[in-house]
């Protein structure tokens, strides 16, 4: 897990599995890592190879901690398993999700 | 035989594993049963519907064990078909109802969303709460066709299904082929013809170049070819075996009875008469037995071929083979009966001819009785009777002896018949009437070289004469009326068919001197006893003197001479042939 910090965006990277097992660790490495500036999480989902349940509860926990300061929450470039599993749960329409460029 | 392949179609692919009660652990049972479904060479589509199933399901046995399910391994169960996985996962966590109506919990709830997805991604669910524990049955029918990975099991149990089908397919190909033989039994083709196309059919199905068949000599203990494909250079008769035992493959085959397999490691012996057949790299030699009784030998061979005659192939060798065999035990059952309806429609026409010879009835005049019996050691012979009305009071009687027996006999006796009855206007004298008919029959006889004993006799009871003529016939017994003295009359005369321009001297009797007459053929007289003499022609005299002078009607003598000829040759061999006359004169 990889994370590149600018001014205002926090970027998380490198990611290849969200499940039951890492969620707790994604989720709290990340809040460590968010400053108070940083209004926009960006999660890089280009590499996840498996997203459950839990991991989807993760990238909720982020949303919610974003809303809080009125910031949001991006998944970048997900891969197709993650679309899948974003759009079965509807939940492609909380998120802001980048296609690659 | 070869044994079949063993079956792995019907037994799906397995996983088994018991997992600590920990996520970590959850998620790498979860990414080995990824694995293993790949490796069964399901799409990316079915890998990722199940190891998000199965994950969940993983994950909530692990996060909803409670007290001492918690120490207890959750057990996964996964097995897969080439049309659908099923998983089984047994878990320790609190009892649980699954919701008949599973919908997703609001966009904000960080959790709830696990029993929804697993019921997403497959067909059929099921869960079973126990005392014991939960178990939780998934089951998805895949939705892309398997590809299975290069050595896998999966595609090992198609292969093996290949393989059944192409033995089934094999087996309906030899079904067709034999009721497209059956269908040509009973046809006039020779075996031999049949057998060779046959054998051409298996040829081009089992991939053989050429084909050799022996049928077994065993009185000789040999072999002897009976068709063979192209052009062979074999020797017509092998020896099963000499003193060392089999010289042969063919041999070894004929003398176990069992297969001899021959590939390149396992080639017949250089001098083995085989080789004429031409190359061969793998072959098959096969002994061709009908209930329990070695036929022959068939043996194929492949001259060119990298590879041996499968399971399937020896099947349809077998097979063909017993066909053929039961073709040709067949043949040769049908043959012998052809001979023996041979023999008995023989039979038949020599009974037919037979009747015909005798006369439908004999006369039965005022003061005249007469008897005659006619009996054939086989089922026709040469001797006859005949009796021919003349007039109201006058009739001929004929006795006919002609050399042989059988249907040629027979048929000449036939010819004499008729011939006599032709010249019946000679009959008035008896000797010319013989003269004529040795004339008209001789060129024949002669070319034939067969000669007729006969004798006519002509009753006039008008005029009260006897007139008789002889050629070379045994002498008639003629009883008196007065003290039944018993004289023999025997004119002059050869055979029929010796002499063309013979003559016949006549004989006239006056009727009334007479009781009773006896004309025989010699078969009367040469009949044995079980010391092997002759019943002879003084017995008969002395016989016929007692008989009459209790003055039998001719029936009743006829049947006397018939017990004392039964009483003197009782055993039930063949006898000769069996003729005589009786006439009766009471005035």
């Amino acid at each position: 897990m990889k994370m590149h910090i600018t001014p205002k965006t926090l970027t998380v990277s490198g990611l290849t599995e969200l499940n039951a097992a890492n969620a707790a660790v994604v989720r709290d490495e990340t809040r460590d890592h968010l400053e108070e500036g940083h209004m926009t999480i960006e999660m890089d989902l280009s590499e996840v190879t498996f997203l459950d349940s839990s991991g989807l509860g993760v990238l909720i926990s982020l949303h919610k901690t974003m809303c809080v300061r009125k910031g949001r929450v991006r998944l970048l470039n997900p891969s197709d398993t993650a679309q899948q599993i974003l759009e079965l749960t509807r939940l492609h329409r909380l998120f802001e999700i980048v296609p690659a460029q | 035989m070869a044994p079949a392949p063993t079956s792995l179609a019907s037994r799906p692919d397995t996983l088994h594993l018991a997992l600590p009660c920990e996520l970590l652990a959850a998620s790498d049972a979860r990414r080995q049963v990824r694995a293993f479904l790949k490796e069964q060479g399901l799409a990316t589509e079915d890998l990722a519907a199940w190891e998000l199933a199965v994950g969940e399901a993983l994950n909530n046995a692990v996060q909803h064990a409670v007290g001492t399910g918690r120490s207890q391994p959750v057990v996964l169960d996964m097995s897969c078909t080439a049309r659908d996985a099923e998983a089984r996962i047994t878990d320790h966590a609190e009892a649980f109802t699954w919701p008949d109506a599973l919908t997703l919990p609001p966009d904000d709830h960080e959790h709830g969303r696990g029993l929804f997805l697993i019921q997403a991604m497959v067909h059929d669910l099921d869960y079973q709460s126990g005392r014991t524990g939960n178990t939780l049955i998934l089951r998805r029918t895949h939705a892309a066709p398997l590809t299975p990975t290069q050595g896998s099991r999966l595609q090992q149990a198609e292969s093996t299904l290949e393989i059944m089908t192409e033995e089934l397919a094999s087996c309906y190909e030899t079904l067709s082929a034999i009721f497209r033989f059956s269908g040509e039994l009973g046809t006039p083709e020779s075996s031999a013809s049949f057998a060779d196309r046959l054998l051409d059919h298996l040829l081009t199905i089992t991939d053989a170049d050429w084909f050799l068949c022996r049928l077994s000599e065993p009185e000789a203990g040999q072999l002897r070819v009976f068709v063979a494909s192209g052009a062979s250079r074999v020797p017509p008769v092998i020896e099963v075996e000499d003193e060392r035992g089999p010289a042969s493959v063919e041999g070894r085959a004929a003398a176990t009875l069992q297969d001899v397999w021959l590939n390149p490691e396992q080639l017949p012996a250089p001098d083995d008469p085989i080789h004429g057949m031409g190359a061969m790299q793998y072959g098959l030699v096969h002994p061709v037995y009908h209930a329990e009784q070695l036929v022959g030998v068939l043996t194929l061979g492949r001259g060119t071929a990298t590879a041996p005659f499968t399971a399937a192939h020896a099947n349809l060798i077998h097979l063909f083979t017993e066909f053929l065999a039961v073709h040709l035990s067949n043949a040769q059952r049908q043959r012998e009966r052809i001979q023996v309806g041979k023999v008995n429609r023989d039979l038949e026409i020599a009974r037919t001819i037979q009747l015909s010879l005798l006369p439908a009835r004999l006369p039965a005049l005022p003061h005249i009785q007469t008897a005659g019996h006619s009996e054939s050691a086989h089922e026709v012979g040469g001797d006859f009777f005949d009796s021919i009305p003349l007039g109201p009071d006058t009739f001929l009687l004929t006795i006919a002896d002609v050399m042989g027996k059988g249907v040629a006999s027979a048929l000449v006796a036939s010819l004499l018949r008729s011939s006599v009855r032709a010249r019946a206007d000679l009959a008035v004298d008896p000797g010319h009437l013989l003269e004529d008919v040795n004339r008209i029959l001789y060129e024949d006889l002669d070319r034939m070289e067969v000669f007729i004993t006969v004798q006519c006799l002509l009753v006039d009871t008008g005029r009260g004469v006897l007139r008789l003529a002889n050629a070379g016939h045994c002498p008639m017994l003629a009883a008196t009326r007065a003290g039944n003295d018993v004289t023999e009359v025997a004119p002059d005369g050869f055979p029929l068919g010796v002499e063309s321009a013979a003559k016949f001297e006549t004989t006239t009797l006056a009727l009334n001197t007479y009781g009773c007459l006896l004309l025989y053929t010699d078969g009367v007289t040469e009949t044995r006893n079980a010391d092997g003499e002759w019943f002879g022609q003084a017995r008969l005299r002395e016989w016929f003197g007692q008989a009459v002078r209790h003055a039998p009607s001719a029936e009743a003598l006829k049947s006397q001479l018939n017990a004392a000829l039964r009483t003197f040759h009782p055993s039930g061999e063949m006898h000769d042939d069996r003729t005589f006359l009786v006439l009766r004169h009471h005035p």
